[in-house]
């Protein structure tokens, strides 16, 4: 059989397969003739072997491949997991995710806070040491942003307004923390530093001026959000680091593969706490019905909860 | 090493699929697309909110949000791997096993945009390119994935020409390197398809646009045309004729 008749014989086949094809491609129903599927392109990979192995041109074996092409990627097709799976993965999947890197959370956690608390205690001691971190005209921002309690009903429009703000600011910081860390864990290292250096500078700062308070029953709530996502944030970046820094006895592209879901997991378990934050931050955490009493027990019962989500959620049930 | 940008894959049905991984010229030419779209649509919707005050604000700096982190995700997903810009430049994202590309895959390839952007203009995702086998910036390298031409080179039939029989027997790679020549002719100006054919000046035995043409002739004779009138169909392989025993022009 030379070439041409190769291709009069089998044309109606290719052009079956290509028909059904552009239509899987639309994603129009061909449920009828699915069930021919399999059969159609593995007659075509035939072809395609036979094409190959006889030489003929680039027009036939171009055809050929690809309908191979095409059609390994609806045979082929990787399948995921739809809202039951995100549910699942708020629910259990996520807490157990963290426990399994217990010692990633508690290291990321000491690299925030550590950073925190030394610099915190710095600036108590020697309260000039806020300007080698934070700018003069920062430093007034603060303290005029918690000079006083919040005090008139502000305009709900606003509250949306900085409930924005909060999502692009924050969410953005933590994805990258996250990302951050591919480069050798470096960036996320000091991205975790460095805010948590500003979280100690600025506690620290409004403690010597008097007005913590305000800052305390503003941040609490949220915080317990929003400061352990970061964190988490963090734990997801330190996994890829990880992977590049210290491969074992893969390739570090391996290792990095078959870190990245289970760090990109995590850190979008980050965003949904954060985007929680930002939520509770505009609508709550600046509230002026609530009194700083109320903030204070509410905020220290998130904190007790969040912890409890991360080391409790999903130890039961499969 | 390889010099062309030809990846294969074997599939279950013992064949080898062929991926045309893309460089970093024409994925930062798609990037600069989807830059334009974004910047577009982020400018007309901040002309309608500015309507809306603070409410439009903090709409406008999620829309911002969203379409900065997920713009890739959302197009990857609905568009069969492509986003506006690789779409119309031709390209499509793939698992490197040639499967298409899963959620989890869009996400962190597109989260880690971040770390390829640093510390400027994809810095380390050019660097990343560069080194990597399969043309990777550090998100694809993470995610397991490439960034493929959508199509083959597009192969149009042997243009139509006398057959001409070889003066000597031709191997099969030979015959196909023929044929492929033939195919591609329509792709090239005319003096490059000359200067290609000057190189096998003892094959055709001729100059300028008469060796193209008979190299033509002959690649339709090695796909099995002959020409009726030809009295010297059955001599290929048999007969090795004299240099200039055939009336070259």
């Amino acid at each position: 059989m030379n070439r041409d008749d190769f291709v009069r014989h089998n044309q109606p086949t290719w052009d079956q397969v290509e028909d059904l094809l552009d239509r899987l491609d639309e994603g129009r129903r061909v449920e009828h003739e699915l069930a021919e599927f399999p059969a159609l392109y593995r007659r075509c990979c035939h072809h395609l072997a036979l094409a190959r192995q006889r030489d003929y041109d680039a027009e036939v074996e171009g055809r050929l491949h690809q309908i191979a092409l095409r059609g390994y990627r609806h045979l082929y097709r990787r399948r995921s997991g739809g809202l039951r799976k995100v549910l699942r993965f708020l629910g259990a999947d996520f807490p157990r995710l963290v426990r399994r890197h217990a010692r990633t959370f508690w290291l990321a956690t000491v690299l925030f806070y550590g950073p925190a608390l030394a610099m915190g205690w710095m600036v108590l001691e020697q309260p000039d040491a806020v300007y080698s971190l934070l700018e003069l005209e920062q430093v007034a921002q603060f303290e005029e942003m918690y000079r006083d309690p919040p005090q008139d009903e502000r305009d709900a429009s606003i509250d949306f307004g900085m409930f924005g703000f909060y999502i692009y600011n924050n969410v953005g910081i933590a994805l990258r923390t996250f990302a951050a860390g591919i480069l050798l864990a470096i960036g996320t290292i000091v991205i975790l530093t460095f805010n948590g250096l500003y979280l100690g500078a600025v506690f620290a700062h409004l403690t010597n001026e008097g007005i913590a308070d305000h800052l305390l029953t503003f941040v609490i709530t949220h915080g317990a959000f929003e400061l352990t996502a970061i964190v988490l944030a963090g734990v997801g970046g330190l996994r890829l680091g990880a992977a590049v820094v210290s491969p074992g006895r893969r390739r570090r592209v391996d290792a990095l593969r078959s870190a990245a879901p289970e760090a990109l997991s995590i850190a979008l378990g980050s965003a949904f706490l954060l985007l929680l934050a930002a939520f509770l931050e505009a609508f709550w955490s600046s509230a002026s019905w609530a009194s700083p009493d109320t903030k204070v027990a509410v905020g220290s019962a998130a904190w007790i909860a969040v912890y409890a989500y991360l080391g409790l959620g999903g130890r039961r049930g499969s | 090493m390889r010099l062309d940008t030809v990846r294969s894959r074997a599939t279950p049905e013992g064949i080898n699929l062929s991926l045309r991984v893309a460089g970093a010229p024409i994925r930062s030419l798609a990037w600069f697309i989807d830059l334009i779209l974004i910047s577009l649509s982020v400018f007309l919707l901040q002309m309608v909110l500015a309507f809306f005050g603070t409410f439009g604000i903090g709409l406008l700096l999620i829309f911002l949000f969203s379409i900065s982190w997920f713009y890739g995700v959302v197009f990857e997903q609905l568009n069969d791997g492509t986003t506006p810009g690789k779409k119309i430049l031709g390209l499509r994202v793939v698992h490197d096993d040639g499967t298409p590309v899963t959620v989890t895959g869009s996400l962190l390839r597109n989260l880690l945009r971040v770390a390829d952007f640093l510390p400027m203009a994809y810095g380390a995702g050019l660097v990343a390119l560069f080194l990597s086998k399969d043309c990777q910036r550090l998100g694809d390298m993470a995610a397991g994935t490439l960034v493929v031409y959508r199509e083959d080179e597009t192969h149009r039939g042997v243009p139509p020409a006398e057959p001409v029989v070889p003066p000597v027997a031709l191997s099969r790679s030979e015959q196909r390197a023929l044929v492929d020549f033939a195919a591609r002719l329509p792709t090239w100006g005319p003096e490059r398809a000359q200067e290609l054919a000057s190189v096998i000046q003892p094959l055709t035995r001729a100059q300028g646009p008469r060796s193209v043409e008979r190299l033509v002739g002959m690649a339709q004779y090695v796909l099995g045309r002959r020409n009726e009138s030809s009295d010297e169909v059955r001599t290929v392989g048999t007969s090795v004729r004299l240099p200039g025993g055939e009336g070259a022009a």
